[in-house]
């Protein structure tokens, strides 16, 4: 059996970058048969370009298939399905139980991973897909955890695993530590190679460096780190937004999506009533968000039985999407279509849909979650101590590290909150000295 | 690699069916049983690009596609490499990556098994389908061909299409049963370019030679005069049209002066000798037999070529035997059989699928739409043992093949009652006047040694179970209508009357000659006075004149000559395929008993013994 090798490091180390030379020097070894291909895996949908990105750089040669690993699970399944015991091909769901749609069987992730996990147990499978993929890369893989890591589990059994992690980079709500540096552990007292990087790539700019240890070893920066700006009332932080115009693209980061949309509106009012012309922010809405909406334009409501287009009329992706739908249900004959085929159409046009949806733009507003695993040239995090109360404090630090650690150049925290709050505060107060939004008047002078 | 099974669904006049195939066979089928459909089937699943005409709404079950009609060919490979090896990692290009899901073939249960790992005695297998759709939208069909995982519709969920090297290495080839020479050995035919490229033998410098030949070698049909003169005039008419001199004049060659032209106007003949190319033979004036048995020989010379080379040949043969004596047709099926991993092979010909083992001969029915296919045996014949249907198989093969294709089938109780309805059957079909009266449907015969007609009968039931069987009308054939109901329910029997044999149904026939006997009866009977019917029966089923098969087709063919003699016959066959097509005989003679098993025994009352 192969032993593992991981790469353990905090944002910003080059875990991804000794991932690359790793897998680049071992094809040479393991990719005998032009059948054979580098499987390179993410968690989420968002790391699938940067993972194509640095794919591309570093293993240019490399012979590489790019999925998630539910897409991969979804294959494996689907490939062996009648040997799982079903009877018509698998759609995944994003309801919370799996279900037979009229022409497909529809399950959760989780349980096509499973399946897959079991699959890839039996010698046969797990034989073929070692073959067939005798290298697998894995980047951010403190996110997987579950199924997803018993499924890497049965895959490490067969293939060469690379994988990179950084445990605090782990945002995931309800997940005890990090399974799968837990593993990484286990894994390191078996013999699997585990190398632990410490000096920053990424960034070089020391605030930010030294903004992001002080946040993840939990321990109040003595030095000045990145600028905090207290600002007690909204108003005060759109309009510090409205100022801060570095070059280079712009990422507003803030934990909730609520106050990304509480700050943008306080920014357009005041840019109204100074009579400005707005600005655009690209703002990513949650799938969730998304999909609620598009849902809701297009009448796709559980209640009733059969789906027609709308008569309103429909915005673009709206538009799309029916035409997605009244296309399938012609192919499969149907004159009616039913509310629960339309809406695992609908379902599947969007997850399909967000793959294509990670362009960036000048100006982008962002959840941290959101933002997992991107790079901007400015990051301005927008953190209200009152909604991000129902975190942990460990998490807190959490979120904030990775709105941080987004920063290839500048950061600044604008905080909901006098300045002896945000002192007082357990996260931002880490960071050290917190100055007022708006000083004295000839600063504010300075900055018209 | 061989093709073990194929599943058609909404292929042509094929609603759903599907056929197993052993290593090399025979489909044996009456018209329109869905033979060709099967061999046309495979070559549209395996060649690369359409080797006929395009897809058409005919191609479709009902002929009327709509957008969510599909027609499905879905097959299963089996014997990869050298057919002992099952693990798919062995064969990457098949089963790595997105390659074909490995699945298991039972030959026991002629199924796939879909597991994750071997089961025992299975074989590894992977599954191909094509699927077309009609697209009203674009008026145009879609075809994909993908690796098959389980029922989908691969025009909407996902599937993995087939790369087509992949499916060219399967190495399928169809000899169609439409050969004309210029379809298949002229180089506008692709079978022949794929032939020759697979030789790498096109003859590309030739051809550019011949090119050239042609471009400037060649008599100039624009100097010949008067037609020389005439051009001229009209091109210098044309420069007045410009007011300069035409800077150009017209030419003529024989073909288009590119490599494409030149191949595709070639056109074969016979020469008689290598140095004699004066004297030459258009091909396509020769006789069918010769095209069609060199069209053949020059597939079995690529599928040897292939098969040195290692790579996989499937021969599908439509009617191999077309235009060649008969004497030709077993060589022709045991050259073939050399010749590919696997062949198969569709005919009419009983004498070629006589040279098959009953476990290779495939007999396919198509029963509105549903295609039933069901091999002769499962065993060979040096499996079946001995029982009382092996001369079926031994001495009557191709006449049971033979009936088997047949409209109706009688099966007769004995080897005597089978020699005498069948002398009777050519004697009516060779007179006219029977024939204008009576409509006679040909009626195919089995012969049954030790007159195991229930034995018989039940083996034949299993592909035909509208057969008929045909017994005495004394004890014997009572007991023998008793085991045949034991054993199986047939919707008619047909029985002769009170202690009737077949002895009796001739003389019976015979009867209107008495008056006027022919020589052989005369021989027969010899005594003027004893020339009565009952006398005539008499004579007839004497051991010794029961078995004399010269004095029965002497008698048969010299009352030939009596025309009532001749319409006698007629009815009584035409009576019999009435009642086997499931309607009421014409004389009314005939009685009807229906036995408690829903069997209706119909007796000739007018044949008995007096």
């Amino acid at each position: 059996m192969l032993q593992p090798a991981f790469f353990l490091g905090h944002a910003g180390t080059g875990k991804t970058k000794e991932l690359m030379g790793a897998t680049r020097e071992s094809t040479g070894k393991l990719l005998l048969d032009k059948q054979q291909r580098v499987l390179a895996l993410s968690v989420m949908h968002g790391a699938i370009r940067r993972l194509e990105e640095k794919m591309r750089e570093d293993c240019r040669e490399v012979p590489t298939v790019i999925r998630t690993i539910d897409s991969f699970a979804l294959t494996v399944v689907n490939r062996w399905r009648g040997a799982m015991g079903h009877s018509r091909p698998i759609v995944p769901t994003s309801e919370d139980s799996s279900f037979e749609g009229p022409f497909q069987s529809h399950l959760t992730f989780t349980r096509i991973c499973e399946e897959a996990a079991i699959l890839i147990a039996s010698s046969t499978v797990g034989q073929l897909i070692g073959f067939s993929y005798p290298i697998v890369v894995i980047d951010e893989f403190q996110d997987c955890h579950g199924a997803k890591l018993d499924l890497v589990k049965q895959l490490a059994k067969h293939c060469q695993l690379f994988a990179a992690a950084d445990d605090f980079q782990l945002l995931e709500d309800g997940v005890e530590g990090c399974p799968s540096v837990n593993w990484i552990r286990e894994a390191h007292e078996l013999g699997a190679r585990v190398v632990t990087l410490t000096k920053p790539h990424r960034c070089s700019i020391a605030a930010i460096v030294k903004a992001s240890v002080a946040l993840r070893t939990n321990t109040r920066s003595l030095q000045t780190t990145i600028s905090v700006y207290c600002c007690p009332v909204i108003v005060m932080a759109a309009t510090k937004l409205t100022f801060h115009r570095p070059g280079g693209d712009f990422a507003l980061i803030s934990p909730t999506h609520r106050d990304i949309t509480n700050i943008l509106r306080a920014h357009d009012d005041w840019l109204r009533r100074k009579g400005r012309v707005p600005v655009y922010w690209r703002r990513e809405a949650s799938k969730q968000e998304e999909t609620t909406g598009l849902m809701k334009e297009m009448a796709l409501n559980r209640a009733r039985k059969v789906w027609r287009v709308p008569n309103a009329p429909l915005s673009p992706t709206a538009l799309r999407a029916a035409h997605f739908i009244v296309k399938a249900s012609k192919l499969r004959g149907l004159s009616e279509i039913p509310m629960s085929f339309a809406v695992s159409l609908a379902q599947r046009f969007m997850s399909t849909r967000a793959l294509w949806h990670h362009r960036a733009v000048k100006r982008m507003a962002l959840t941290v979650h959101g933002a997992k695993n991107r790079e901007f040239d400015n990051v301005v995090i927008f953190w209200s101590p009152h909604s991000v109360k129902g975190w942990s404090e460990e998490m807190r630090r959490r979120l904030l590290y990775n709105a941080v650690t987004r920063a290839k150049r500048t950061c600044v925290v604008l905080y909901l909150g006098d300045e002896q709050s945000c002192l007082d505060d357990p996260v931002v107060g880490l960071l050290g000295s917190a100055e007022p939004a708006f000083g004295p008047p000839k600063r504010s002078k300075r900055a018209t | 690699m061989r093709i073990c099974k194929l599943h058609l669904t909404n292929f042509r006049g094929i609603e759903r069916g599907s056929i197993v195939f052993p290593k090399h066979s025979v489909l044996l089928g009456s018209n329109n049983a869905g033979k060709s459909a099967v061999a046309e089937a495979l070559a549209l699943l395996f060649s690369r690009d359409r080797m006929y005409q395009p897809l058409s709404d005919w191609d479709f079950y009902g002929g009327d596609p709509k957008p969510e009609s599909r027609f499905t060919i879905t097959a299963t490979l089996s014997d990869f490499g050298d057919g002992t090896n099952d693990n798919p990692v062995s064969f990457p290009e098949w089963f790595a990556g997105n390659g074909a899901t490995p699945v298991w073939w039972s030959e026991v249960t002629e199924n796939v098994v879909e597991a994750a790992d071997r089961p025992p005695q299975t074989k590894l297998a992977a599954q191909v389908s094509l699927a077309a759709r009609y697209d009203d939208e674009a008026c145009e069909f879609e075809l994909k061909r993908f690796f098959y995982d389980g029922e989908c519709d691969p025009f909407d969920d996902d599937c993995r299409v087939i790369p087509n090297d992949l499916l060219r290495d399967v190495g399928v080839f169809l000899l169609p049963s439409a050969r004309e020479w210029d379809k298949l050995l002229s180089f506008g035919s692709s079978t022949f370019i794929k032939v020759l490229k697979e030789y790498e033998a096109v003859p590309g410098l030739a051809i550019d030679t011949l090119k050239h030949d042609l471009r400037s070698r060649v008599t100039k049909v624009e100097e010949a005069e008067p037609f020389a003169t005439i051009l001229k005039d009209a091109e210098s008419e044309l420069g007045s049209f410009f007011f300069k001199e035409s800077e150009f004049h017209l030419a003529y060659r024989p073909t288009g002066l590119d490599a494409t032209s030149v191949l595709r106007s070639l056109v074969a003949f016979l020469a008689r000798d290598a140095q004699d190319t004066d004297f030459l033979l258009p091909v396509a004036r020769q006789g069918s037999g010769v095209i069609s048995l060199q069209t053949l020989l020059l597939l079995l010379a690529f599928g040897r070529k292939r098969l040195e080379r290692a790579k996989n040949f499937i021969l599908i043969a439509e009617e191999p035997e077309l235009h060649l004596h008969p004497a030709l047709h077993r060589k022709l099926a045991s050259r073939i059989q050399s010749a590919a991993v696997q062949s198969i092979v569709t005919t009419h010909s009983p004498n070629i699928a006589s040279g098959y083992q009953p476990n290779q001969v495939i007999f396919v029915r198509n029963q509105v739409g549903k295609l039933s296919s069901k091999r002769v045996r499962r065993e060979a014949i040096r499996e079946i043992g001995k029982n009382r249907v092996e001369n079926l198989y031994l001495k009557f093969r191709q006449e049971f093949y033979e009936a088997l294709m047949g409209p109706l089938i009688l099966v007769p109780e004995g080897i005597f009652d089978y020699h005498w309805l069948r002398l009777w059957q050519r004697v009516a079909e060779s007179s006219d006047t029977a024939i204008t009266k009576f409509r006679l449907t040909p009626l195919c015969l089995i012969p049954t040694s030790d007159s195991a007609v229930a034995e018989t009968f039940l083996e034949i039931s299993q592909f035909r179970p509208d057969a008929v069987p045909f017994l005495d009308g004394d004890r014997a054939g009572n007991d023998k209508i008793k085991t045949i109901l034991s054993s199986s329910s047939p919707s008619r029997i047909v029985q002769l009357g009170a202690d009737a044999g077949a002895e009796y149904l001739s003389s019976w026939i015979l009867e209107p000659s008495l008056g006027d006997p022919s020589s052989a009866l005369v021989t027969l009977l010899p005594d003027t006075n004893e020339r009565s019917l009952r006398s005539l029966q008499r004579a007839l089923s004497r051991s010794q004149e029961k078995k004399d098969l010269e004095l029965h087709e002497n008698l048969a063919w010299e009352c030939a000559n009596n025309e009532n003699c001749v319409l006698r016959a007629a009815e009584f066959l035409y009576d019999l395929s009435l009642i086997a097509r499931g309607e009421a005989p014409t004389n009314t003679a005939w009685t009807i008993e229906n036995a408690t098993t829903g069997t209706s025994i119909f007796r000739a009352g007018h044949i008995k013994r007096v």
